[in-house]
Parts: structure tokens; C-alpha cells; sequence
């Protein structure tokens, strides 16, 4: 059994590396590794999101926000000026007035900011100003925090590395989802799936050989880009399990959908859909704080978040066993759903 | 006679389409991904922090919290912390009661997981204060009137893009499988000459093209825009989509090559307009040869900026030139491939 696994899986290398597949995977990493390396710049400075108007005699919020710095801040010198620079897309204003210190603050919105998003900059507003006049603590209470990882960081990695985790997720985690399918449909082409029926091998033995290939084929891209982005650092073992159990589900996932069709065409309008729809959590990736609970269901959610532990440690590798415990357990609902699919398209030689 | 010839081809693969429910599908996916889109975008511009409370924190405090936050109640001190434990950022906000639930001070605690992005750190604290302090600075506000989302008119650029490519590939995979299925031999002894061939297959897939990006427009709700600037740019990104179909069809000989094919056509599709999002300015001219490039930051002049054709006008004419230059470079490519007579 184990020699026909072996023999199945390398049948399937074999028919990717002729059809130039393993080319396209390494062309593919040695673009992205060039992209991220030389295109994408390691720091991404915010434009400017903010503009100010300080018309007190203390000048003590613009200060306040020429210290902070950051460079998402345009101080204006003129009601004029203000209202030049409020013209761009996609910026606020803060008009502050006083005799000597803050007393008044008009804020002008662009008009699609929700009413929290509102209440927020109001809350941090009140606390600029409490800071400035002293009042923090008193009149504007101070509350303890009380940190249960203390060891954690949320140390921030170059903008361009921060990119390799979402680059691995859609190149390798999701190589499965084109190449499985349309390794099936070239099957059901060519009739090849009907030349299997007569032969000792078994549907698990097909399936196991097939996801075997597609994770080989993932590492191969994972290890070259790894080597030429983030290099040796980050948790080599468990980004290489996180990609080879990934690409492992992807393929059993695609292999259930990839039977139900009969062409490239109709294979490939879906697979687009399913990539798309299990990217949406790489917006999580950069906002933490928006996790809808929709978002959170995907399975690819966990994943991508598993992979950013695993690139960047932060303290809680608790990220990457349940990233692996939740493809375990996606794995376990899927074997038998493609075991069945594929038996129909194997044994039957229709799905 | 020819025009008749190339329309009876488009006829037959509308008419072999529409007889199979899994082929619709593939024209109906496009629209599912503006719905997709559609629901995305307001739940990303609403995107501000989240808190989690316990129940007993008092219905008035957490209805307030609520105009502040994603608010979440759970029954405990044990249940918030394993919340605020979780890959997403949330902080929680708590009665000190003591371990075991007794003996605490009663202040109210904020309680973090310690790896937060800054506001999640700072603002929940902030918030607090804000509800149960005194008025620090008297705030009004003022609107602009802006109503669309600044994220909307970026993912309408790419959901267009995206569309048209649908038609190109579609038109791409249904020659391998003229291909694959003996019908390109077939029509190699109809009076079909290649030329007329490659014609009717490009009419299809342009138009297929320019019908799916207005109508998944529409559906993410990218509205309103000028319709002919939007064309003006959408016929360069589907004559580079149907080149590329064309590129896929010409140089795969099986759905595996077609698969790799399609990703390395794919990429310079949705990486170049993010590219030219991020990189310095310095460095955008390493991005000028590929006609996405112009064409998505077209669309963003559309639909983010309502720009004239003052604006509007350069970039879908030089869109145009450069996929019409992609379009002459293959030329020779598929003359040579895309043969009906061997």
C-alpha cells in the first residue's frame, strides 16, 4: 500500500513538473521575493489624515500634535488654509478655538464616517485636552489596565515581510485550489480517472497522493521564498507544518468541488469566488480590530493569523496550535465528503 | 459572409452555454463577488474597536460603551479574559471584584491581552473617561457630505478589473476545450479561417468582458458614475483580458497548462494596481508598462475623485495604447498557434 501511495504521489509530481508547473512555482516565488524585496517599501508612511487649525493663544494642541509627530498631521496656518487641505479625499479637520487654552473644537467629517467612528475621535479629543489642562486623573478619570500576557508584543515588522504570511497564504496555502481541481479535470478529459478503476490502487490512496503533491508543491514555494525574504528568521517548523497541513485541506476541498464539474471554465468562475471570499481575513491581518464574526468563521482566518505568529512571534503560540487544531478538524469533516466524491468520479466513472 | 460566419460561431457557444446550468454559472460568478463586495465594504469602513463587558457592568454603562464600540456581554470575569484572548484584537472592560469574585475594589478595570494595536490599547480607557468624567472641551462637527466610503471606490477599480478578466479567461479556457474536445479539428474543415476564428472568439470575450464589469458595478453599488468614461477605460482592461485569454488558449495544451498560464496572466492584474498603491512615487515608473496600472488608477479618478475628462481622458488613452501594444506583441504568437488547418 505504502509503495502504490509513493508511486501514486510521485505519478502526480511527475505530471505537474512536465506540464512546467514546478517552473511556474519557482518563477512565482523568485517574482514575489523581487516585488517584496525591491518594489514594496519596508515603511509605509500614513498620509495625512489630519488637519489642524490651532487658533488659541497657547498653541498647546499644536504642539501637542507636532510633538507626537507621525506624519499623518497638516497644521494649517489659516482658516484658508484649513479649508484648502480639508478638500482632499479622506481627511478630518480639527479646528481648535480658545482665548488661551482649548475651549471649543469644531470637528469637520468627510460625511461617511459612522457615529462611532465619530464618538471615538470625540473620546480621544477629551482626553488631549484633559491632558493639556491638567485635569487627567481628576475631573477625567484614569482606569487601571490589567495586561494577561505581559510577554506579548505587538511589534510591527517591516511593511514589505509583514506581506510574505499573506503571500504564502494565497501562493501556497491555497495552491490546491486551481492545481487539484484541474489536475481532476484533465483526468476526466484524458479518461485517465477510468484507466484507475482497473488498477489495486483505492480512493484514499488517490486522495492521500494527491494532497501529499500539492503540500510538496506548496513547500517548495514557501521554502524559496522564505530564503529569499525573511531569511532564516521566524519559526521555520511550524511555518512549514501551518503550509503543508493548509495546502493538505485546500486540496481535499477543492477535490469534492472540482467533481461536481466537467470543464476548466465552470472549475475555474468558483475557484476564483472561494479564493477571493477566503482572503477577506488578510483585511484582519492589518486591522486586528475588525473581526466580524462572519470573518471569523472562515477557515482561512486562523490560518493567516497562525502564519503571522508563526513569521513574527509574538509570545502566543497558542495561534498556531489552533490554527493546525482547526485544519485537523476541517480535515476530519472534509476526508469523508471526498471520499465519497471521489468515489463516484473514480469507481463510477462519473461524479 | 464572414461577419456571418464569425456570428453563427458566437451563436453556437451562447447557445452550448445557456443549455448547461454549471456554464451559467461561470457568467454568474463575477455578480456574486460584487454582492460579496457590496456586504464587505460597509463592514470595513465600520471597522472601529471592540469591547467586551461583563453582564454585570449595568445595562446604562454598556449601552453607552455601545456608541462607542463593538460591544460583547459575557456572563463572567473568566469568560471576558478567555474573549480578550482571542487572535482579534478586544479589550475588556470589567468590575475589579477580587479573585474569587470578592473582596475587590469595585473600579472599573480595562483588561488587555498585551500584544493591542494602539488604540485598542489606548482608546477603551478614553472612552471610560469620556462617559463618566466631566466635558473636558465643548466638540460640534461638521459634515463635507461625502457619503461614499474612501475603501468603495478602490474596490469598485479592482472589482472591474477583476470582471473583465472573467470574460478574458472564460474566452482563454473555452479554446483549450475547443482544443481538448477535437472541436478546433472539426472546425478546420468548415470554411472558418483562423483570423475569423480568433475574431469571433475576441468579439465574445470583449463583450462578455464590458457586460459583466458595468453589471458588477452596479450590483456592488459603485454608482453613480459617468458611464462612458467607465467604458472608455473598461474597453482597455478587456481587450488586455481577452489577450491574455487569447495567450492562455495559444500556449496551454491542457488544463494544467492552462492553470499555470492563468497565474502568471493573473498576477500583474490585481499585484500592479496594489503595487501602485504602496510604492514611492520615485519608483512608479517601474509599473508604467503594464496597462492595469493606468487603467485602475483611472477608475479610481472615477470613482473616487468624479474627475472630468480632463483627468480621466490621459489615462484611458494611454490604458488603451499600451494593452493595444500587448495586444500586437501576441499577434505573431497566436497566428502561429491558434491554426484551425494544422
Amino acid at each position: 500500500m505504502f509503495r502504490r501511495l509513493l508511486s501514486l504521489t510521485q505519478r502526480d509530481l511527475r505530471l505537474i513538473t512536465r506540464n512546467y508547473y514546478l517552473a511556474i512555482v519557482v518563477i512565482l516565488a523568485l517574482l514575489y521575493a523581487l516585488v517584496t524585496r525591491f518594489l514594496i517599501p519596508a515603511d509605509l508612511s500614513p498620509q495625512p489624515a489630519v488637519v489642524l487649525l490651532d487658533s488659541t493663544g497657547a498653541q498647546a494642541m499644536r504642539q501637542l500634535y507636532e510633538r507626537a509627530g507621525g506624519g499623518n498631521v497638516i497644521v494649517a496656518g489659516s482658516a484658508d488654509e484649513y479649508d484648502r487641505h480639508l478638500e482632499a479625499a479622506n481627511r478630518i479637520g480639527i479646528k481648535v478655538t480658545g482665548s488661551v487654552m482649548p475651549e471649543r473644537i469644531e470637528v469637520t467629517y468627510q460625511g461617511w464616517e459612522t457615529e462611532k467612528t465619530r464618538r471615538l475621535l470625540e473620546a480621544s479629543l477629551q482626553g488631549q485636552v484633559a491632558a493639556l489642562t491638567g485635569a487627567m486623573g481628576t475631573a477625567f478619570p484614569v482606569f487601571q489596565r490589567t495586561v494577561l500576557r505581559p510577554g506579548q508584543v505587538a511589534e510591527q515588522p517591516p511593511f514589505n515581510l509583514a506581506l510574505v504570511p499573506i503571500f504564502i497564504f494565497s501562493e501556497a496555502v491555497l495552491m490546491g485550489i486551481f492545481l487539484a481541481g484541474a489536475l481532476l479535470i484533465a483526468e476526466k478529459e484524458d479518461r485517465t480517472n477510468r484507466a484507475y478503476q482497473v488498477t489495486p490502487a483505492g480512493t484514499a490512496e488517490y486522495l492521500v497522493a494527491r494532497s501529499l503533491a500539492m503540500g510538496v508543491l506548496a513547500l517548495v514555494f514557501t521554502v524559496l521564498l522564505n530564503l529569499l525574504t525573511t531569511g532564516l528568521a521566524g519559526n521555520w517548523a511550524m511555518i512549514l507544518l501551518l503550509v503543508f497541513a493548509g495546502a493538505v485541506v485546500t486540496t481535499i476541498f477543492t477535490l469534492i468541488y472540482a467533481a461536481v464539474f466537467m470543464n476548466l471554465s465552470q472549475f475555474l468562475a468558483g475557484s476564483i469566488l472561494a479564493i477571493f471570499v477566503l482572503s477577506l481575513p488578510a483585511g484582519s491581518y492589518f486591522m486586528p480590530a475588525f473581526s466580524p464574526v462572519w470573518m471569523r468563521v472562515l477557515p482561512s482566518y486562523p490560518i493567516i493569523f497562525g502564519l503571522r505568529e508563526a513569521y513574527f512571534p509574538s509570545g502566543n503560540p497558542g495561534l498556531v496550535t489552533t490554527a493546525l487544531g482547526q485544519l485537523g478538524i476541517t480535515a476530519l469533516v472534509l476526508v469523508p465528503l471526498a471520499m465519497w466524491a471521489l468515489g463516484k468520479q473514480l469507481r463510477g466513472g462519473e461524479a | 459572409m464572414m461577419m456571418r460566419r464569425i456570428g453563427s460561431m458566437i451563436g453556437r457557444d451562447l447557445k452550448a452555454s445557456t443549455r448547461e446550468f454549471l456554464t451559467v454559472w461561470v457568467l454568474v460568478a463575477p455578480f456574486v463577488l460584487a454582492l460579496v463586495i457590496r456586504g464587505f465594504v460597509p463592514a470595513v469602513g465600520g471597522a472601529g474597536i471592540n469591547l467586551v463587558v461583563t453582564s454585570d457592568l449595568g445595562a446604562d454603562l454598556t449601552a453607552a460603551l455601545r456608541q462607542y464600540a463593538n460591544v460583547e456581554v459575557v456572563p463572567d470575569r473568566a469568560a471576558l479574559e478567555r474573549r480578550v484572548l482571542l487572535v482579534d484584537d478586544v479589550a475588556g472592560v470589567v468590575r475589579d471584584t477580587g479573585a474569587g469574585g470578592g473582596g475587590g475594589s469595585g473600579a472599573l478595570l480595562v483588561v488587555l491581552q498585551g500584544n493591542e494595536q494602539e488604540e485598542s490599547r489606548e482608546l477603551p480607557g478614553l472612552i471610560l473617561a469620556t462617559i463618566l468624567g466631566e466635558e473636558q472641551v465643548q466638540i460640534t462637527e461638521r459634515s463635507l457630505g461625502r457619503q461614499a466610503s474612501p475603501i468603495r471606490p478602490y474596490m469598485a477599480g479592482m472589482l472591474a478589473l477583476s470582471a473583465a478578466l472573467f470574460g478574458g479567461i472564460i474566452m482563454g479556457f473555452a479554446i483549450i476545450e475547443d482544443k481538448t474536445a477535437g472541436t478546433m479539428s472539426a472546425l478546420g474543415v468548415s470554411p472558418l479561417s483562423s483570423t475569423e476564428y480568433i475574431a469571433g472568439r475576441a468579439t465574445l470575450g470583449m463583450s462578455l468582458a464590458v457586460i459583466m464589469t458595468f453589471a458588477s458595478l452596479y450590483i456592488m453599488g459603485a454608482a453613480p458614475f459617468d458611464p462612458l468614461q467607465v467604458l472608455s477605460l473598461t474597453v482597455s482592461g478587456a481587450l488586455l483580458a481577452v489577450t491574455l485569454g487569447f495567450i492562455i488558449g495559444s500556449v496551454a495544451n491542457n488544463p494544467i497548462e492552462a492553470i499555470g498560464t492563468f497565474k502568471f496572466g493573473f498576477m500583474p492584474f490585481w499585484i500592479i494596481p496594489v503595487l501602485g498603491l504602496v510604492v514611492p512615487q520615485a519608483y512608479q515608473f517601474t509599473l508604467y508598462w503594464m496597462p492595469t496600472y493606468w487603467i485602475f488608477f483611472g477608475y479610481r479618478e472615477i470613482f473616487l475623485n468624479q474627475a472630468g475628462w480632463g483627468e480621466v481622458g490621459p489615462y484611458a488613452a494611454t490604458a488603451f495604447g499600451v494593452s493595444l501594444l500587448f495586444f500586437a506583441v501576441s499577434w505573431r504568437l497566436l497566428r502561429r498557434r491558434l491554426t484551425l488547418r494544422g
